[in-house]
């Protein structure tokens, strides 16, 4: 039943210590088994968020509603190798929108439970080509102009997810192939030449959802294959 | 009216007969329990507990938007030491791209100050700038190859923070703490001991190696290989706890180039310096890129 104070005070009467000890008392029963439902606010003011206890996931090392560090995944200590491939992506030549694929494995799915702040970390060691196939005017960029790119992205990977200040890219390793032993790559992979570790933070505010939301790396490739050889992904979900 | 909004009793307030009703009154309102007196105090989880240790963050555009670097910014290299002035990162349209905070952010003792930032860069070289003051190994050749002289590849660009602690005018721009401006003379050259380096990022700008070597000599058919370096992210960080509060009203990356590294004599440290000579044939080109602030509440 609705709390009904057992005393009323009046102005210009002894207050007594017994009476104000009751009320409290009445109070006492009430809050523990005494709320009807025409106490509360008539309409929805918990969510299932408010009352579930964070959820871990070991498989992707995921932390659900906590904020701070959520979890990170990262190529592992056996080979976890990916790829970037034009085969893939198509190589968008001339089209700044591109298109572009999830780079396998490198995606969160966070299930955020209150509009939050998030950095995604995220680091990539690629070695890309070496793709000498001929260059077609109009449909793909000369040898020495390929590229591969990662780019994070929240949600989905069209400009609302991604974003064209994002991306970093690996060159292609552009000399092709040796035609005498020992066969492979006529030049090293180096730093400057068909090799590259790449890192970014991605910053964005996320407006809680009854779904999950996929935060991670997504790929387009000028190269028809580049090797993603080491990855990391890393997420800090902090609530507003 | 909310229940638990009630002020607390103070020093000084009447003690009521009505006053002492309403407080137990206040339990006895049909729809009146809600999420303000029992959702946020009791039921909902700490750890969603509201901006606390995230209060501020924010993320800027740097250089321009040119996924296929149709027309990239470019900038040249410093032909003389020490410089004047750093490049400043741009749209392309020169207009700056920096990070501005309204009415200044305020970062205490008790947060950790976060940035991050990334840029698309590429270098454009001419003629062989490799051979212009960098330094040398010789490998030794057999078999008719001769000697070869082969560059350490240690020609880069540097890519630092600075801030604006003073005023919203954003004319102050000074490095952050522990970043110098490479304008200290070491030796015949200026820069910064890797030590004032904490808020760079080196930008490589070529690999130099030799081709078809035998076994690790060079021989008839070895030849010396340049490559300068293609389109490729860069990326750097620093973190920054203030022993007074800091009003920070502006952030800007800024860039200069060539430099190489000075290794340490007895005495010194290792530096990055200013190159002034191979100046006339380098020039670096950059696209788009991030500018990420963070502040974090650690106590």
């Amino acid at each position: 039943m609705a709390y009904v104070k057992p005393n009323t005070f009046s102005d210009g009467t002894t207050l007594l210590a017994a009476e104000v000890q009751g009320n409290v008392d009445a109070l006492r029963i009430y809050l523990h088994e005494g709320i009807v439902q025409a106490d509360l606010l008539n309409s929805q003011w918990v969510d299932t968020r408010h009352v579930q206890p964070p959820r871990f996931d070991p498989l992707t090392g995921l932390q659900h509603g906590v904020t701070g560090q959520q979890g990170g995944q990262w190529s592992g200590a056996f080979v976890n190798l990916q790829f970037s491939t034009s085969y893939v992506t198509g190589n968008g030549f001339g089209s700044s929108a591109g298109d572009w694929r999830r780079l396998p494995n490198t995606t969160f799915d966070i299930d955020v439970r209150r509009n939050a702040k998030i950095l995604m970390h995220w680091s990539v060691e690629m070695e890309g080509g070496p793709d000498d196939v001929p260059a077609v005017s109009g449909r793909t960029p000369a040898i020495a102009d390929r590229y591969s790119y990662v780019c994070p992205y929240v949600g989905t990977m069209d400009l609302a997810g991604r974003n064209n200040f994002d991306p970093q890219e690996i060159k292609n390793n552009a000399n092709g192939f040796r035609s005498s032993p020992p066969y492979g790559p006529d030049r090293p992979y180096s730093a400057c030449n068909g090799y590259g570790r790449r890192t970014g933070v991605k910053a964005r505010t996320l407006t809680a959802g009854a779904d999950v939301t996929p935060i991670g790396l997504c790929t387009w490739s000028q190269i028809d294959r580049s090797a993603v050889i080491n990855w990391s992904i890393a997420l800090e979900v902090w609530y507003l | 009216m909310s229940r638990i909004n009630r002020a607390r009793i103070v020093d000084g307030d009447d003690t009521s007969a009505a006053s002492l009703n309403d407080r137990f009154d206040d339990f006895s309102q049909a729809n009146a329990v809600d999420q303000f007196n029992l959702r946020d105090a009791a039921v909902d989880l700490p750890q969603l507990g509201t901006g606390f240790q995230a209060p501020f963050m924010q993320s800027d555009n740097l250089g321009k938007s040119d996924l296929l670097h149709a027309a990239p910014v470019s900038f040249s290299a410093q032909g003389s030491t020490p410089y004047s002035t750093p490049h400043v990162l741009q749209d392309g349209s020169a207009n700056v791209t920096i990070a501005t905070y309204t009415g200044g952010l305020t970062v205490t003792p008790s947060d950790v100050f976060r940035i991050y930032w990334s840029l698309s860069v590429r270098a454009d070289i001419q003629n062989t700038p490799y051979r212009q003051g960098m330094q040398f190994n010789t490998i030794a050749g057999t078999g008719g190859g001769g000697n070869f002289d082969v560059s350490t590849s240690a020609g880069c660009f540097v890519a630092w923070l600075q801030w604006d602690i003073t005023d919203a005018g954003l004319t102050h721009w000074t490095e952050v703490p522990g970043q110098g401006d490479f304008k200290t003379a070491i030796g015949s050259y200026h820069g910064n001991a890797l030590l004032n380096c904490q808020a760079t990022t080196v930008i490589p700008l070529w690999s130099v190696y030799m081709r078809n070597v035998n076994n690790g000599d060079s021989s008839s058919g070895t030849t010396e290989e340049a490559t300068a370096a293609g389109w490729r992210g860069v990326s750097g960080a620093w973190h920054y706890v203030p022993g007074s509060n800091v009003t920070v009203y502006g952030l800007r990356i800024v860039a200069l180039g060539v430099m190489h590294p000075r290794r340490a004599s007895a005495g010194t440290s290792n530096a990055l310096v200013l190159d002034v000579a191979p100046a006339s044939n380098v020039d670096l080109e950059y696209t788009g890129g991030r500018l990420v602030t963070f502040v974090n509440r650690v106590k």
